[in-house]
C-alpha cells in the first residue's frame, strides 16, 4: 500500500521530494491521475505506507502540506484519507 | 583571438558547460510534460539548478526563482510587474535600454537619478532625494558601460524606509559580486544567465520577491484545467517549454563559481582590469573611465582623434574582440558626456590571463600610435 500526497506543481512535488530524502523517507514523484487532482495536470509525491504519518507531519511543518492525500491499495483502489 | 567582450557574452566558459548542454539534448525531454525517465531527467536538473541559484543569491525558497530567455526578458517581467502608464520610476543614469525601453512603451513618469561616475555618496544623494515621490525603482548593480559598482545596499536602505518596491539589474554583477536577495530586499533581481553565470545564451534568471504578472501565458504542466495562469511561482512567470539544455548548461556554470567563489572572481577581474587600465593610461589622448574603488572588470576607453568604431575594427582584425558604441546603455553615455562617439570597451573573464590582457594593452597601443601619426 501507498499513499499519494497531491502537489500543487512539479516544482513542489520536487521540493517536498527533497525534504523527505533529507529526512530518510524514500518518495517518488508521480504524475497525479485527474480524478484525485481535479485540476488537470498534476504531480504528487508517493510514500510507503509505513512512512506516511512521518512523511506528512515533515511536509506540515515546513508548510508544504498544499494538497489531498490519498490511500492507493495494492488493489488498485483509492481512498482519501485525512491524516 | 583575445576575448575582452565578457560584459556582452562570456564566450570562454568552464568546458563543462558545453558537455552538459550537449548531455541535454541527447537525453532530456521537458520537465512538467510527463513522468517518463526522459522528462524527469529534465526535471531534476531544472530543480537542481532552480536551487543552485536559490542557494548563490540567498533566495529562501527555489520557487522564488524563475527562469527567462535572457536579463531583458526578466526585466520586462518584472517591470510590467510594478508599473504601468503615469506610473512614478525613479532610475540610476546608468540604466540600459532593456528597463529604459520597458518604461518609455509603458508611458510611465521617469526620474534620473544622476551622479557622476564613480561617486557612491553622490549616487545616493541623487536616489534619496527622489525617493519619497517613487512608486518604483530600478537600479542598475554594475553599469555596463563603465563598471561602475552602484552603492545598491545604501538605496535599498532607502527603498526599504520610504517603502517602495525596488528592482535591481544584476545583469554585470550576478557571478561576479556577492548579491543576497534577502539582505537587500528588493522585489526583483534580473540577471542574464551568459554572462557572469557562465551559462549559455538563452538563460536568464529572475529572483522574485512576488508573484508577479505573466508576460507570457500558455502551458506550465500545473493546474491545467485553469483557464487562467496558476497563482503560484515557478510556473506563473514560465509558460511554455523550458530551455532544458541551457538551463543545464546554468547549472555547470554556477558550479563553477561557488567552486572559485564569487569574491575571488571579482578579485580577479578587478586586478586584470586595473593592469589594463594602468597601460592605457599612458596612451596619450586616450580617456581611461577608472576607479580603483567602485569599478568590476569593465572598462570604457575613448581616444580624443580615433573614432571608437574604428579603434574596434583595428582591434578586431588584430585578434582582440571588444565592443564599441553606446553599448545598448545611451543614458550611461548622456550622465558620463561620451553619447556623442561612445566608448571602446573592454571586459574582462577569469579565463583571461595576465599575459593575454598585457598583450591587448600593447595592441591597443600600438594601434593608437600608429593610427595618430599616419
Amino acid at each position: 500500500m501507498r499513499y499519494l500526497i497531491m502537489c500543487r506543481s512539479l516544482t513542489y512535488a520536487q521540493k517536498a521530494a527533497r525534504l523527505l530524502e533529507r529526512n530518510g523517507i524514500n518518495v517518488g514523484i508521480r504524475r497525479a491521475p485527474q480524478e484525485l487532482s481535479g485540476a488537470g495536470c498534476s504531480y504528487s509525491v508517493s510514500v510507503r505506507a509505513n512512512k506516511a504519518i512521518k512523511a506528512v507531519e515533515i511536509l506540515r511543518r515546513e508548510n508544504l502540506l498544499q494538497g489531498r492525500i490519498f490511500e492507493i491499495s495494492t488493489d488498485g483502489s483509492v481512498k482519501e484519507v485525512i491524516m | 583571438m583575445i576575448y575582452l567582450d565578457s560584459a556582452a557574452t562570456s564566450l570562454l566558459k568552464p568546458k563543462s558547460v558545453s558537455r552538459a548542454v550537449a548531455r541535454a539534448i541527447d537525453t532530456m525531454a521537458s520537465p512538467g510534460r510527463g513522468a517518463h525517465r526522459a522528462a524527469m531527467l529534465a526535471a531534476d536538473t531544472v530543480f537542481d539548478c532552480r536551487s543552485a541559484v536559490a542557494e548563490l543569491f540567498d533566495v529562501p525558497e527555489p520557487e522564488q526563482v524563475v527562469f527567462t530567455l535572457n536579463a531583458t526578458h526578466a526585466l520586462n517581467i518584472a517591470i510590467r510587474s510594478l508599473a504601468s502608464r503615469g506610473s512614478r520610476v525613479t532610475v540610476s543614469g546608468y540604466e540600459h535600454n532593456s528597463v529604459m525601453r520597458v518604461l518609455y512603451d509603458l508611458g510611465c513618469d521617469v526620474s534620473v537619478a544622476e551622479s557622476p561616475l564613480f561617486d557612491e555618496d553622490a549616487a545616493v544623494t541623487a536616489f534619496r532625494r527622489l525617493i519619497p515621490q517613487s512608486d518604483l525603482v530600478i537600479c542598475n548593480h554594475v553599469s555596463n558601460v563603465f563598471g561602475f559598482i552602484l552603492p545598491i545596499k545604501r538605496i535599498s536602505e532607502i527603498c526599504a524606509e520610504y517603502g517602495v518596491p525596488l528592482i535591481i539589474d544584476a545583469s554585470q554583477s550576478a557571478g561576479i559580486t556577492k548579491i543576497s536577495f534577502t539582505e537587500l530586499g528588493a522585489q526583483y533581481i534580473a540577471m542574464p544567465g551568459h554572462k557572469g553565470l557562465l551559462g549559455p545564451q538563452g538563460t536568464g534568471v529572475l529572483l522574485c520577491g512576488d508573484v508577479g504578472r505573466p508576460l507570457l501565458c500558455g502551458g506550465t504542466g500545473s493546474d491545467s484545467i485553469n483557464e487562467k495562469m496558476p497563482d503560484y511561482l515557478p510556473d506563473r512567470l514560465e509558460a511554455g517549454t523550458h530551455n532544458v539544455a541551457g538551463i543545464a548548461g546554468l547549472r555547470e556554470g554556477i558550479r563553477y563559481i561557488k567552486s572559485m567563489g564569487e569574491e575571488r572572481i571579482c578579485g580577479y577581474e578587478t586586478m586584470l582590469c586595473g593592469i589594463m587600465a594602468d597601460r592605457l593610461s599612458e596612451v596619450e589622448g586616450l580617456t581611461v573611465y577608472r576607479s580603483n574603488r567602485s569599478q568590476a572588470g569593465v572598462l570604457s576607453v575613448r581616444h580624443k582623434r580615433i573614432d571608437p568604431e574604428a579603434l574596434c575594427g583595428m582591434l578586431g582584425e588584430h585578434g582582440i574582440a571588444a565592443r564599441c558604441g553606446l553599448h545598448c546603455a545611451p543614458l550611461a553615455h548622456r550622465t558620463v558626456g561620451t553619447l556623442d562617439t561612445g566608448t571602446l570597451r573592454l571586459s574582462f573573464s577569469p579565463f583571461l590571463s595576465k599575459a593575454n590582457v598585457i598583450e591587448a594593452a600593447n595592441t591597443i597601443t600600438r594601434l593608437i600610435n600608429s593610427k595618430i601619426h599616419q
